[in-house]
Protein backbone atom coordinates (compact mmCIF):
# COMPACT_ATOMS: atom_id res chain seq x y z
CA UNK A 1 0.00 0.00 0.00
CA UNK A 2 1.57 3.35 -0.77
CA UNK A 3 1.63 7.00 0.99
CA UNK A 4 -1.51 8.73 1.09
CA UNK A 5 -2.18 12.62 1.28
CA UNK A 6 -3.86 12.47 4.63
CA UNK A 7 -2.42 15.48 6.20
CA UNK A 8 -1.28 14.14 9.28
CA UNK A 9 0.34 15.92 12.30
CA UNK A 10 3.56 15.53 13.85
CA UNK A 11 3.95 17.11 17.23
CA UNK A 12 6.62 19.80 16.29
CA UNK A 13 5.94 23.11 18.12
CA UNK A 14 9.22 24.64 17.97
CA UNK A 15 12.75 23.86 16.78
CA UNK A 16 13.90 20.47 18.41
CA UNK A 17 17.14 21.40 20.54
CA UNK A 18 19.64 18.43 21.23
CA UNK A 19 22.56 19.28 23.32
CA UNK A 20 25.70 18.14 22.60
CA UNK A 21 28.09 16.23 24.56
CA UNK A 22 24.70 14.78 26.97
CA UNK A 23 22.05 11.99 26.39
CA UNK A 24 18.83 13.22 25.02
CA UNK A 25 15.98 11.48 24.30
CA UNK A 26 13.33 13.31 21.34
CA UNK A 27 10.40 11.83 20.57
CA UNK A 28 7.62 12.13 18.27
CA UNK A 29 3.85 11.78 18.37
CA UNK A 30 1.68 11.78 15.33
CA UNK A 31 -2.09 12.44 15.39
CA UNK A 32 -5.67 12.64 13.11
CA UNK A 33 -9.00 13.39 14.17
CA UNK A 34 -7.63 14.38 17.15
CA UNK A 35 -6.33 11.22 18.48
CA UNK A 36 -2.53 9.88 18.22
CA UNK A 37 -2.22 7.42 15.40
CA UNK A 38 -1.18 3.91 15.81
CA UNK A 39 2.34 2.70 15.63
CA UNK A 40 3.60 -0.14 14.31
CA UNK A 41 7.38 0.72 13.58
CA UNK A 42 9.62 3.08 12.45
CA UNK A 43 13.47 4.54 11.75
CA UNK A 44 15.45 8.06 13.05
CA UNK A 45 17.72 9.63 10.83
CA UNK A 46 19.46 12.85 11.80
CA UNK A 47 21.35 14.61 9.35
CA UNK A 48 24.06 17.28 10.02
CA UNK A 49 24.45 20.68 8.51
CA UNK A 50 27.23 19.28 5.52
CA UNK A 51 24.30 16.55 4.33
CA UNK A 52 26.31 13.65 6.26
CA UNK A 53 24.16 11.62 8.41
CA UNK A 54 24.98 11.62 12.27
CA UNK A 55 22.10 8.67 13.22
CA UNK A 56 21.38 6.69 9.99
CA UNK A 57 18.05 5.11 10.18
CA UNK A 58 18.59 3.91 13.85
CA UNK A 59 14.89 1.49 15.23
CA UNK A 60 13.17 3.71 17.52
CA UNK A 61 11.07 3.01 20.23
CA UNK A 62 7.80 3.14 20.13
CA UNK A 63 5.67 2.96 23.89
CA UNK A 64 2.09 3.96 23.62
CA UNK A 65 2.22 5.42 20.23
CA UNK A 66 4.93 7.73 20.86
CA UNK A 67 8.11 7.21 19.03
CA UNK A 68 11.58 8.16 20.62
CA UNK A 69 14.65 7.91 20.15
CA UNK A 70 17.74 8.41 22.48
CA UNK A 71 21.21 9.86 21.32
CA UNK A 72 23.42 8.53 23.80
CA UNK A 73 26.52 11.46 24.90
CA UNK A 74 29.39 9.78 23.25
CA UNK A 75 27.60 10.06 19.90
CA UNK A 76 27.12 14.12 20.31
CA UNK A 77 30.96 15.02 20.72
CA UNK A 78 32.30 18.24 21.13
CA UNK A 79 34.02 17.95 17.44
CA UNK A 80 30.12 18.46 15.79
CA UNK A 81 29.51 21.93 14.91
CA UNK A 82 26.68 23.79 17.15
CA UNK A 83 24.05 25.66 15.75
CA UNK A 84 21.40 25.19 13.01
CA UNK A 85 21.09 23.04 10.14
CA UNK A 86 20.18 20.03 11.62
CA UNK A 87 17.40 17.89 10.44
CA UNK A 88 15.44 14.49 11.41
CA UNK A 89 13.59 12.45 9.75
CA UNK A 90 10.91 10.01 11.26
CA UNK A 91 9.83 7.39 8.95
CA UNK A 92 7.28 5.64 10.32
CA UNK A 93 5.07 2.82 9.74
CA UNK A 94 1.37 2.95 10.99
CA UNK A 95 0.96 -0.62 10.04
CA UNK A 96 2.91 -3.71 8.96
CA UNK A 97 3.07 -3.74 5.27
CA UNK A 98 2.30 -0.50 4.50
CA UNK A 99 5.16 2.05 3.33
CA UNK A 100 6.47 4.66 5.33
CA UNK A 101 5.51 7.87 6.47
CA UNK A 102 8.53 10.26 6.65
CA UNK A 103 8.02 13.55 9.02
CA UNK A 104 10.68 16.00 8.98
CA UNK A 105 11.85 18.16 11.62
CA UNK A 106 14.62 21.01 11.80
CA UNK A 107 16.95 20.50 14.76
CA UNK A 108 20.03 22.39 16.44
CA UNK A 109 22.94 21.01 18.04
CA UNK A 110 23.00 23.10 21.54
CA UNK A 111 25.46 23.95 24.18
CA UNK A 112 22.40 24.57 26.75
CA UNK A 113 18.64 24.31 26.15
CA UNK A 114 17.00 27.66 27.45
CA UNK A 115 14.41 26.87 30.19
CA UNK A 116 11.72 29.08 31.14
CA UNK A 117 11.44 31.26 34.60
CA UNK A 118 7.16 31.68 34.82
CA UNK A 119 5.80 28.83 36.96
CA UNK A 120 2.50 28.98 38.26
CA UNK A 121 2.87 31.15 41.74
CA UNK A 122 4.06 34.45 39.36
CA UNK A 123 0.67 34.31 37.87
CA UNK A 124 -1.01 33.77 40.81
CA UNK A 125 1.35 37.03 42.80
CA UNK A 126 -0.67 38.93 40.43
CA UNK A 127 -4.43 37.63 40.76
CA UNK A 128 -4.94 35.79 43.84
CA UNK A 129 -8.04 35.10 42.95
CA UNK A 130 -6.48 32.77 39.84
CA UNK A 131 -5.87 29.96 41.95
CA UNK A 132 -9.93 29.73 42.42
CA UNK A 133 -10.73 30.48 39.23
CA UNK A 134 -8.60 27.10 37.68
CA UNK A 135 -10.91 25.27 35.92
CA UNK A 136 -11.63 22.09 37.70
CA UNK A 137 -9.93 19.61 34.97
CA UNK A 138 -6.59 21.22 35.57
CA UNK A 139 -4.60 21.26 38.66
CA UNK A 140 -2.22 24.07 37.38
CA UNK A 141 -2.17 26.45 34.42
CA UNK A 142 0.97 24.60 33.09
CA UNK A 143 -0.39 24.09 29.57
CA UNK A 144 -1.23 28.06 28.85
CA UNK A 145 2.36 28.65 30.09
CA UNK A 146 4.01 26.18 27.93
CA UNK A 147 2.07 27.64 25.20
CA UNK A 148 3.32 30.77 25.55
CA UNK A 149 6.74 29.98 25.92
CA UNK A 150 6.23 28.38 22.36
CA UNK A 151 4.64 31.16 20.69
CA UNK A 152 7.72 33.60 22.53
CA UNK A 153 10.15 31.35 21.24
CA UNK A 154 8.67 30.91 17.68
CA UNK A 155 8.20 34.61 17.83
CA UNK A 156 11.92 35.29 18.60
CA UNK A 157 13.00 33.39 15.38
CA UNK A 158 10.61 34.56 13.14
CA UNK A 159 10.87 38.04 13.67
CA UNK A 160 14.99 38.05 13.99
CA UNK A 161 15.10 37.92 17.62
CA UNK A 162 18.14 35.56 17.86
CA UNK A 163 18.65 32.44 18.61
CA UNK A 164 16.80 31.30 21.83
CA UNK A 165 19.54 28.96 23.17
CA UNK A 166 22.50 31.59 22.77
CA UNK A 167 20.43 33.97 25.18
CA UNK A 168 22.12 33.06 28.73
CA UNK A 169 19.75 35.17 30.50
CA UNK A 170 16.15 33.99 30.88
CA UNK A 171 14.88 35.91 32.91
CA UNK A 172 14.65 38.24 30.16
CA UNK A 173 12.12 36.61 28.68
CA UNK A 174 9.89 36.62 32.19
CA UNK A 175 7.47 39.67 31.66
CA UNK A 176 6.22 39.12 28.28
CA UNK A 177 6.03 35.28 28.88
CA UNK A 178 4.06 36.08 32.31
CA UNK A 179 1.85 38.52 30.26
CA UNK A 180 1.33 36.34 27.41
CA UNK A 181 0.19 33.18 29.88
CA UNK A 182 -2.08 35.50 31.28
CA UNK A 183 -3.66 36.52 27.96
CA UNK A 184 -4.02 33.08 27.23
CA UNK A 185 -5.92 32.53 30.34
CA UNK A 186 -8.12 35.72 30.08
CA UNK A 187 -9.27 34.60 26.71
CA UNK A 188 -9.66 31.26 27.14
CA UNK A 189 -12.17 32.55 30.26
CA UNK A 190 -13.92 35.10 28.31
CA UNK A 191 -14.37 32.44 25.34
CA UNK A 192 -16.48 30.21 27.87
CA UNK A 193 -18.89 33.60 28.91
CA UNK A 194 -21.05 33.89 25.65
CA UNK A 195 -20.55 37.39 26.12
CA UNK A 196 -18.87 39.97 24.16
CA UNK A 197 -17.15 42.14 26.41
CA UNK A 198 -16.67 41.90 30.84
CA UNK A 199 -13.97 41.62 32.95
CA UNK A 200 -11.78 38.79 31.42
CA UNK A 201 -11.63 40.22 27.82
CA UNK A 202 -10.69 43.57 29.30
CA UNK A 203 -8.14 41.97 31.33
CA UNK A 204 -7.09 39.66 28.09
CA UNK A 205 -6.97 42.43 26.49
CA UNK A 206 -4.48 44.35 28.87
CA UNK A 207 -2.23 41.90 28.96
CA UNK A 208 -2.22 41.66 25.22
CA UNK A 209 -1.00 44.58 24.79
CA UNK A 210 1.23 44.70 28.25
CA UNK A 211 2.77 41.50 26.19
CA UNK A 212 3.32 43.30 22.94
CA UNK A 213 5.12 46.68 24.73
CA UNK A 214 7.33 44.43 26.66
CA UNK A 215 8.26 42.30 23.44
CA UNK A 216 9.60 45.53 22.47
CA UNK A 217 11.67 46.12 25.26
CA UNK A 218 13.44 42.25 25.46
CA UNK A 219 16.82 42.55 25.69
CA UNK A 220 19.42 40.17 26.84
CA UNK A 221 22.94 38.72 27.71
CA UNK A 222 23.44 36.59 24.64
CA UNK A 223 26.15 34.05 23.62
CA UNK A 224 27.25 35.05 19.80
CA UNK A 225 30.12 32.72 19.30
CA UNK A 226 28.45 29.62 20.99
CA UNK A 227 31.14 29.44 23.39
CA UNK A 228 29.08 29.05 26.67
CA UNK A 229 30.08 32.87 27.54
CA UNK A 230 28.39 36.18 27.49
CA UNK A 231 30.20 38.04 25.02
CA UNK A 232 29.25 41.51 26.39
CA UNK A 233 27.86 40.44 29.87
CA UNK A 234 27.62 44.43 30.58
CA UNK A 235 26.38 45.46 27.61
CA UNK A 236 22.97 43.93 27.03
CA UNK A 237 21.50 43.16 23.21
CA UNK A 238 18.05 44.14 21.90
CA UNK A 239 15.85 41.55 20.76
CA UNK A 240 15.05 43.61 17.74
CA UNK A 241 18.20 45.58 16.31
CA UNK A 242 17.52 48.72 14.26
CA UNK A 243 17.93 48.15 10.71
CA UNK A 244 18.24 51.92 8.89
CA UNK A 245 18.10 51.10 5.25
CA UNK A 246 19.73 54.56 4.66
CA UNK A 247 23.06 56.10 4.65
CA UNK A 248 23.90 58.04 7.63
CA UNK A 249 24.37 60.88 6.07
CA UNK A 250 27.26 63.30 4.99
CA UNK A 251 27.62 64.99 7.90
CA UNK A 252 26.75 62.16 9.99
CA UNK A 253 28.81 61.16 13.11
CA UNK A 254 31.71 59.05 12.50
CA UNK A 255 30.43 57.16 16.07
CA UNK A 256 27.45 56.09 14.49
CA UNK A 257 28.47 54.89 11.68
CA UNK A 258 30.08 51.59 12.82
CA UNK A 259 27.47 48.50 12.60
CA UNK A 260 28.20 45.37 14.53
CA UNK A 261 25.33 42.93 13.89
CA UNK B 1 -34.81 40.47 77.01
CA UNK B 2 -34.48 43.18 74.07
CA UNK B 3 -32.57 43.11 70.86
CA UNK B 4 -31.88 46.12 68.70
CA UNK B 5 -32.04 45.74 65.14
CA UNK B 6 -28.49 46.18 64.77
CA UNK B 7 -27.61 43.94 67.08
CA UNK B 8 -29.47 41.68 65.14
CA UNK B 9 -27.92 42.09 62.27
CA UNK B 10 -24.91 41.83 63.94
CA UNK B 11 -25.86 38.42 65.41
CA UNK B 12 -26.81 37.12 62.05
CA UNK B 13 -23.54 38.52 60.20
CA UNK B 14 -21.74 36.41 63.07
CA UNK B 15 -23.36 33.42 62.31
CA UNK B 16 -22.61 33.83 58.72
CA UNK B 17 -18.93 34.48 59.40
CA UNK B 18 -18.82 30.82 60.83
CA UNK B 19 -19.01 29.55 57.52
CA UNK B 20 -15.31 28.73 55.65
CA UNK B 21 -14.59 31.81 53.49
CA UNK B 22 -16.95 33.88 54.11
CA UNK B 23 -16.31 37.31 54.40
CA UNK B 24 -18.96 40.51 55.25
CA UNK B 25 -19.17 43.56 52.43
CA UNK B 26 -17.66 46.67 52.87
CA UNK B 27 -20.31 48.45 50.99
CA UNK B 28 -23.95 48.47 52.14
CA UNK B 29 -26.26 45.89 51.01
CA UNK B 30 -28.04 48.08 49.12
CA UNK B 31 -25.14 48.10 46.90
CA UNK B 32 -23.65 44.89 47.07
CA UNK B 33 -23.07 44.44 43.58
CA UNK B 34 -20.45 47.17 43.71
CA UNK B 35 -18.06 44.83 45.81
CA UNK B 36 -14.70 44.91 43.72
CA UNK B 37 -14.88 40.87 41.01
CA UNK B 38 -11.82 39.66 42.96
CA UNK B 39 -12.77 39.67 46.10
CA UNK B 40 -16.44 39.07 45.79
CA UNK B 41 -16.22 35.65 46.27
CA UNK B 42 -18.44 34.74 49.61
CA UNK B 43 -18.80 38.11 50.22
CA UNK B 44 -21.98 38.90 52.27
CA UNK B 45 -23.72 41.47 53.58
CA UNK B 46 -26.81 41.57 56.40
CA UNK B 47 -29.68 43.85 55.28
CA UNK B 48 -32.15 44.72 57.87
CA UNK B 49 -34.78 45.53 54.89
CA UNK B 50 -38.38 46.38 56.80
CA UNK B 51 -39.60 46.04 60.07
CA UNK B 52 -43.17 45.75 61.59
CA UNK B 53 -44.65 46.15 64.94
CA UNK B 54 -46.11 43.07 66.12
CA UNK B 55 -49.70 43.12 67.53
CA UNK B 56 -49.17 43.63 71.32
CA UNK B 57 -49.40 46.21 73.91
CA UNK B 58 -45.93 47.27 73.67
CA UNK B 59 -45.61 48.35 77.20
CA UNK B 60 -42.13 50.52 77.80
CA UNK B 61 -40.97 47.81 80.28
CA UNK B 62 -40.36 44.91 77.87
CA UNK B 63 -39.87 46.88 74.62
CA UNK B 64 -41.42 46.95 71.30
CA UNK B 65 -42.15 43.31 69.47
CA UNK B 66 -41.47 43.03 65.86
CA UNK B 67 -40.88 40.83 62.66
CA UNK B 68 -38.09 42.43 61.03
CA UNK B 69 -37.03 41.20 57.33
CA UNK B 70 -33.67 39.88 57.23
CA UNK B 71 -31.91 39.47 54.22
CA UNK B 72 -28.58 37.96 53.42
CA UNK B 73 -26.83 38.82 50.68
CA UNK B 74 -24.10 36.79 49.39
CA UNK B 75 -21.83 35.71 46.01
CA UNK B 76 -20.47 33.33 45.06
CA UNK B 77 -17.69 32.95 41.97
CA UNK B 78 -18.53 30.35 38.86
CA UNK B 79 -15.88 29.13 37.30
CA UNK B 80 -15.49 30.01 33.89
CA UNK B 81 -14.89 26.82 32.69
CA UNK B 82 -17.41 25.37 35.28
CA UNK B 83 -19.96 27.75 35.61
CA UNK B 84 -22.78 25.58 34.72
CA UNK B 85 -23.59 23.23 36.73
CA UNK B 86 -20.56 22.11 38.76
CA UNK B 87 -20.42 24.90 40.79
CA UNK B 88 -23.92 26.22 39.97
CA UNK B 89 -24.84 23.36 42.62
CA UNK B 90 -21.83 24.57 44.82
CA UNK B 91 -23.24 27.62 44.84
CA UNK B 92 -26.67 26.33 45.83
CA UNK B 93 -25.51 24.05 48.47
CA UNK B 94 -23.19 26.93 50.04
CA UNK B 95 -26.99 28.21 49.99
CA UNK B 96 -27.90 25.92 52.06
CA UNK B 97 -25.45 26.16 54.30
CA UNK B 98 -26.14 29.72 54.80
CA UNK B 99 -29.67 28.88 55.85
CA UNK B 100 -28.66 26.66 58.29
CA UNK B 101 -26.28 28.90 59.86
CA UNK B 102 -28.63 31.80 60.04
CA UNK B 103 -31.44 29.92 61.26
CA UNK B 104 -29.38 28.46 64.12
CA UNK B 105 -29.76 29.10 68.29
CA UNK B 106 -29.34 33.24 69.05
CA UNK B 107 -29.96 32.02 72.70
CA UNK B 108 -26.28 33.62 73.69
CA UNK B 109 -27.45 37.20 72.13
CA UNK B 110 -31.42 36.79 73.14
CA UNK B 111 -33.31 33.40 73.98
CA UNK B 112 -36.48 34.90 72.52
CA UNK B 113 -35.29 35.82 68.81
CA UNK B 114 -36.67 33.59 66.64
CA UNK B 115 -35.57 33.67 62.88
CA UNK B 116 -37.78 32.05 59.59
CA UNK B 117 -36.47 31.34 56.68
CA UNK B 118 -38.69 32.33 54.15
CA UNK B 119 -37.17 32.59 50.46
CA UNK B 120 -34.19 32.62 48.24
CA UNK B 121 -34.03 35.09 44.98
CA UNK B 122 -31.01 33.89 42.50
CA UNK B 123 -29.30 35.72 39.86
CA UNK B 124 -26.32 34.91 37.77
CA UNK B 125 -24.95 38.61 36.93
CA UNK B 126 -24.34 39.53 33.03
CA UNK B 127 -20.96 38.47 32.78
CA UNK B 128 -21.43 35.14 34.16
CA UNK B 129 -18.90 35.19 36.59
CA UNK B 130 -21.12 35.27 40.38
CA UNK B 131 -24.42 33.81 41.49
CA UNK B 132 -25.72 36.21 43.63
CA UNK B 133 -28.40 34.87 46.45
CA UNK B 134 -30.44 37.26 48.27
CA UNK B 135 -31.96 34.84 51.28
CA UNK B 136 -34.75 36.39 52.76
CA UNK B 137 -35.76 35.39 56.67
CA UNK B 138 -38.18 36.81 58.99
CA UNK B 139 -36.67 37.40 62.32
CA UNK B 140 -39.05 38.15 65.57
CA UNK B 141 -37.73 40.34 68.24
CA UNK B 142 -37.69 42.76 70.76
CA UNK B 143 -35.82 45.91 70.58
CA UNK B 144 -35.37 47.80 73.89
CA UNK B 145 -37.40 50.99 74.45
Amino acid sequence: MGIESTPYSSTSKVIELIQREAANTTEITIHRNGVIVGLDSGTYTLIKPDGNKLVDAAAVTITANVASYTHAAVDLPDTLNLGEGYIQEWALYFAAGESAYTFRRTASLVRRRLYPVVYDGDLTSVYSDLASLRPSSLTSYQPYIDDAWFTILRRLRTEGGGLEYLIISPESLFESHRHLSLYLIWRDFHSSLGQSNGRYMDLSNEHYRLYQDEWKRINFIYDYDHDGKADEPNNRTAKTPVVYLSTHGRHGNYRYRRSRY
Amino acid sequence: MSLSVSQLRAAVATQVLTLAGFSQSHIPPDYFGRNENSVAHKRFAVQMSISNAMLERQRRSIGVMMESIVRVKFAYRLRPKDAYPTDYDLAMDTEQLVINSVIASYASVQSSVEIRYTRTVRDITDSTEYMLFDIEFNAYHTIPT
